[in-house]
Parts: structure tokens; C-alpha cells; sequence
């Protein structure tokens, strides 16, 4: 009986992970990183050009002519530049693999939250180049010549 | 206990986890946006609109848009009226279909004929100066959620729509809906097409204007209906075209001018079981004391199966039961059994054109009339006249008729 209950309540919690839980809002500014706020007692006015995203006491403003899309996302997002142009700047994820769009000559380091520093690299050519895999999962802060990136490796 | 009580904790947990919704104001119009189902939303025309699930929305017009939690039901629309004002919300899904007019509290919702999805909408709250008008061409659900609504334009209710109509009366609550005096409108809660009426909730009618409920193909009451009253109407408390049909339910029908419950054939002379009543369950009570009027009247055959009907037929030269076909009183369930019942006090009416001069009867048919099965009783309190008049063939098989005179 007790294996009974502890199978149902392991069911009922893990129930209540797998439905999605879309915990904040996303913003695409066009060419810039995308902002997510909490949606948590999140409300959108528009002011002039502006879209005001306001919660919790915060006040977020973007550039409405210069908004792209906006949407829910399950993991904040935030720091994760669009997808980079010719000589823009950029750090991603892809495969568990850390992913450097930048110029020739750019310094990166890769931290973690707490300020531990995990590596350093000076790219060696223009455009993208995979690093190493991050070593678990987590969330890293990518910085590539003094601007950062978080990145949340699952 | 104690083990069951922390599994219905964990339940209630995993109920509420997640479910977040974007609410859009416009106004007295409301979209709710499911965040699992929004997607990418776009920003278009220079910042100017919003697209969401194939809805283009006006910044400008936008007054607010919230982030909350809470579940948008699909091809949902909520109408609450609130004294001089009316809020609609509906969802996302079927918003860009649906075209909304809000002025004070009269609320009109006309959906694009190519929506092929069953919309459902809940009416509430109470405001003396409102009405509710619906067009599609696709069947919908009307729920009428404790809704009190007079209308000082035309009807309360409008359903323009043509198609299968779910009226569901709320369970637990009572709905009153009265319409003007004095304007054009058919009935005080009109249906264009075929109400199926079901829900255990009550649901008060008054006709300030003509019929209190009418409808221009035919009506049901489902076994699972709760109560309807007419409390009065200018002329017929219920008037239906094609055919009547009553599972359940508890019809009462008093204060009307002229039939309580009056059933015509359409034009098509194809349309199923044209100009037809049947009961089959259910209680109907009438009150007929209007002259020359019915309780229950049908242009063809009317068929009582199951199922309770009394009327007090008071008015001069009034009938309880009138066909210009035939009557069929059966029986065709024990546990539903056949029980009419009538008291007849009126008159010889007699208006100026005699011509027009009418008697008073229990039951009236220009058909014949076949009893097989149930229970007829008739009061004949000094009236001097017949209680049934059959010009057909009238032919007895089986049941229990009972006759008492004053």
C-alpha cells in the first residue's frame, strides 16, 4: 500500500511538471537580445512608441517600431542575441556545445554564475566557432569582448 | 486519511501548475490568449499591430494586456452584463471569426460564415437596459448563467443564427428575461432556428411585445431540463413553427393573451413532423383564461406519451387541448406515466360576428381522437358545455378517463 502511494503522489507531482508551466514573457527587440520578464502580474501598455512592461514594481520599456515578436517561453531567454549578421556578436548553444559568433581577435570567457571562470579562448577567425562542451548542466555566462551572454545548458 | 488528503494536495498542485493566459483589452472586449497555444506573436506595420493566433489587433485600440493564470476554454465567449455595461470575453481561437459590438449593455456577436466551430456562450448578470443578439451558420451553445436582462430595444435574446441551438439553463440558477413594449420584435427570447433546450436551471420569460418565447423551426425540451415560467405575455407564451417537442422538464405557462403554447407548420411542406407537438415527460401547467384562446394548440397531430399536463381553462369558448388533425393519449412507459388534467369554467364566447362564436372545451379536435393508455380527468364547473368534441373518430383502447361536474 505504501508503494501504491508513494507511485501515485510521484505521478501527480510529475504530472504537474510535464504540463507547461510558460513562466515568462519573451521580447525580440530586431538585431538585439531577447528580454524575458516574469509573467507573474505582468501588464503591457502602450505609450507613444513604446510598449511599458510593467510587474512586480519594474518598469521594461522597448522600441515598438523596432519590436519583432514576442512570446512565451518555459526558461528565460534573456542575453541571447538574434540570429547575428555579418560582424555582430553572438553566444549559443548548440548540441551542449558553446557556439562564439564574433570577429577575429575576440576575447571570450566563459563563467559560471558565481563568478568561477571555466575557460578562455581568443577566437581565431571571423564569423562562428564551437568551443567545448560545457562541462554540466547549468547556467553559464558567456562574455565575448565585454559583452555577456547567459546561456542555460540542460 | 491522512495519506488520501496528501494525494488530493498533490492533485490540486499539479491542477494548478502552469495554465498562464494573455487577457487583450479593448474596450468592453476582452480576447484571452492560452499561452501554451499562443506561439509567436508578431509585432507588424511599424509597431503598430499585434498578430496573435490569426487575429491582427490595433495597438491603439488596445487599452492593457495582462499576463494572469487561469484556463481559456476553446471557442468560448462570456458575455457578463453589469447594470448599464457589458463585458465580452472570448478566446483567442475563434476571436478572429467573431465580430463584436458592445453599446451600454446591448451586445451583438455575428460570427463569419466560415467558422465551422461550435461556439459556446455563457450569458450572465443582470442589467435593465440590455439584450443579446447572436448570427452564424454554424450550430452553437447559449448558457444562460443566472442571467436577468430586460431589453428596452427589442428582444432580450436574438439568436439570428438558423441552425441547432443548445439553451442550457445553468443548474442552480434562475434566468428572467423580459423585452419591450410596443416594439417589432417576435418574442421577448426568440431562436431562428431550432432550440434544444437542457440544463436543470429555471428560466422566467415575459412578452411586453408579443410571444415570450419563439422559435421558427422546431423546439425541444431534453429530458435533463429544469424549469421554464411564462409570466405573461401579449399574445402566445410559447410559439414554435415546425414541431414541439418535450422530453422533461416543468413548463409553466400563465398571463398570456392569447395560446400558452401554440405550434404552426413552416412553409416547407417537407420539413420534419411539420406543425406536430409530442410529449413525452416532463410537466406542463397552462392557464388559460384568456377567450377564444388554447393551452396547447397544433396545426397537425399532437401525441402525448408521457408526462404530467394540467390546465385551468377559464377564458370563454378557450380549449385545453386543441388540433386541427388528431390526438394521440398514450402511455408509453410506466415509469413516465400519462396524467391530463383539466378544469374547464369558461363560456360560450360570443363576439359580435357569430360567425366567430366558440365553446369551451377540454379537448378540441377536427381529427380524431384515440385514447390508448394514461389518465384524463376532467372539472366541468358549470360551464353547460362538452368536455371533448371530436369531429374525427373517436376511439377508445385503453386508460382511465374520469369526468366531475358542478
Amino acid at each position: 500500500m505504501k508503494k501504491i502511494y508513494l507511485t501515485s503522489a510521484l505521478a501527480l507531482l510529475s504530472l504537474g511538471a510535464g504540463a507547461q508551466s510558460y513562466d515568462f514573457l519573451t521580447f525580440c527587440p530586431e538585431g538585439k537580445a531577447q528580454v524575458s520578464l516574469p509573467v507573474d502580474g505582468l501588464k503591457l501598455r502602450v505609450e507613444g512608441s513604446q510598449l511599458v512592461a510593467e510587474a512586480g514594481g519594474s518598469r521594461t520599456a522597448f522600441d515598438l517600431p523596432s519590436l519583432r515578436a514576442m512570446f512565451f517561453a518555459t526558461e528565460s531567454t534573456t542575453g541571447i542575441a538574434a540570429a547575428p549578421g555579418r560582424g555582430e556578436t553572438a553566444a549559443t548553444l548548440r548540441d551542449g556545445r558553446i557556439c562564439v559568433t564574433a570577429p577575429a581577435g575576440s576575447r571570450v570567457a566563459v563563467l559560471t554564475p558565481d563568478g568561477r571562470t571555466v575557460a578562455r579562448h581568443v577566437k581565431r577567425a571571423d564569423g562562428s566557432e564551437m568551443l567545448g562542451p560545457v562541462p554540466a548542466a547549468g547556467v553559464y555566462l558567456v562574455n565575448v569582448n565585454g559583452r555577456t551572454f547567459k546561456l542555460l545548458a540542460q | 486519511m491522512k495519506k488520501l488528503t496528501l494525494l488530493f494536495l498533490l492533485g490540486a498542485v499539479a491542477a494548478s501548475a502552469g495554465a498562464q493566459r494573455m487577457k487583450i483589452y479593448r474596450g468592453h472586449v476582452c480576447v484571452n490568449v492560452p499561452a501554451a497555444a499562443a506561439g509567436e506573436m508578431t509585432f507588424a506595420e511599424g509597431g503598430t499591430r499585434l498578430n496573435v493566433m490569426g487575429a491582427a489587433y490595433d495597438l491603439a485600440e488596445v487599452d492593457s494586456i495582462i499576463v494572469d493564470r487561469g484556463e481559456v476554454a476553446e471557442a468560448s465567449v462570456g458575455v457578463r452584463y453589469a447594470g448599464t455595461e457589458a463585458f465580452v470575453e472570448m478566446s483567442a481561437d475563434v476571436a478572429p471569426q467573431l465580430a463584436v459590438a458592445v453599446d451600454g449593455a446591448h451586445v451583438s456577436i455575428t460570427a463569419d460564415p466560415s467558422l465551422a466551430t461550435e461556439v459556446a456562450y455563457r450569458l450572465s448578470g443582470t442589467s435593465a437596459d440590455g439584450s443579446f443578439f447572436m448570427d452564424g451558420e454554424y450550430k452553437a451553445t447559449v448558457e444562460l448563467d443566472g442571467l436577468t436582462l430586460t431589453s428596452s430595444r427589442g428582444a432580450a435574446i436574438d439568436i439570428a443564427n438558423g441552425k441547432r441551438i443548445d439553451v442550457v439553463l445553468t443548474d442552480g440558477t434562475t434566468s428572467t428575461l423580459a423585452d419591450c413594449a410596443g416594439g417589432g420584435q417576435k418574442a421577448c427570447f426568440f431562436v431562428n432556428g431550432h432550440p434544444e433546450f437542457k440544463g436543470g436551471g429555471t428560466l422566467l420569460l415575459t412578452g411586453n411585445t408579443k410571444h415570450a418565447f419563439a422559435s421558427d423551426e422546431y423546439t425541444q425540451l431534453k429530458a435533463s431540463t429544469g424549469t421554464i415560467r411564462v409570466l405573461g405575455a401579449v399574445t402566445d407564451g410559447f410559439h414554435v413553427e415546425q414541431y414541439f417537442q418535450m422530453d422533461g422538464g416543468t413548463l409553466d405557462i400563465r398571463g398570456t393573451g392569447s395560446d400558452c403554447i401554440d405550434v404552426s407548420m413552416t412553409k416547407d411542406a417537407t420539413d420534419e413532423m411539420n406543425g406536430e407537438v409530442h410529449i413525452n415527460g416532463g410537466t406542463i401547467t397552462m392557464d388559460v383564461a384568456a377567450d377564444d384562446t388554447k393551452g396547447l394548440k397544433a396545426e397537425r397531430d399532437i401525441t402525448i406519451a408521457g408526462g404530467t399536463l394540467r390546465a385551468t381553462v377559464t377564458g370563454d369558448g378557450s380549449k385545453g387541448i386543441k388540433t386541427d388533425s388528431n390526438l394521440l393519449v398514450t402511455q408509453a412507459d410506466a415509469a413516465r406515466p400519462t396524467h391530463i388534467e383539466m378544469t374547464i369554467s369558461g363560456k360560450t364566447y360570443m363576439p359580435d360576428d357569430p360567425e366567430l362564436e366558440s365553446k369551451c372545451r377540454a379537448i378540441k379536435t377536427d381529427g380524431d381522437f384515440t385514447f390508448d393508455g394514461g389518465t384524463i380527468i376532467v372539472h366541468n364547473e358549470g360551464t353547460g358545455e362538452r368536455d371533448v368534441d371530436v369531429d374525427g373518430i373517436y376511439t377508445y383502447v385503453s386508460g382511465q378517463y374520469h369526468f366531475t361536474w358542478n
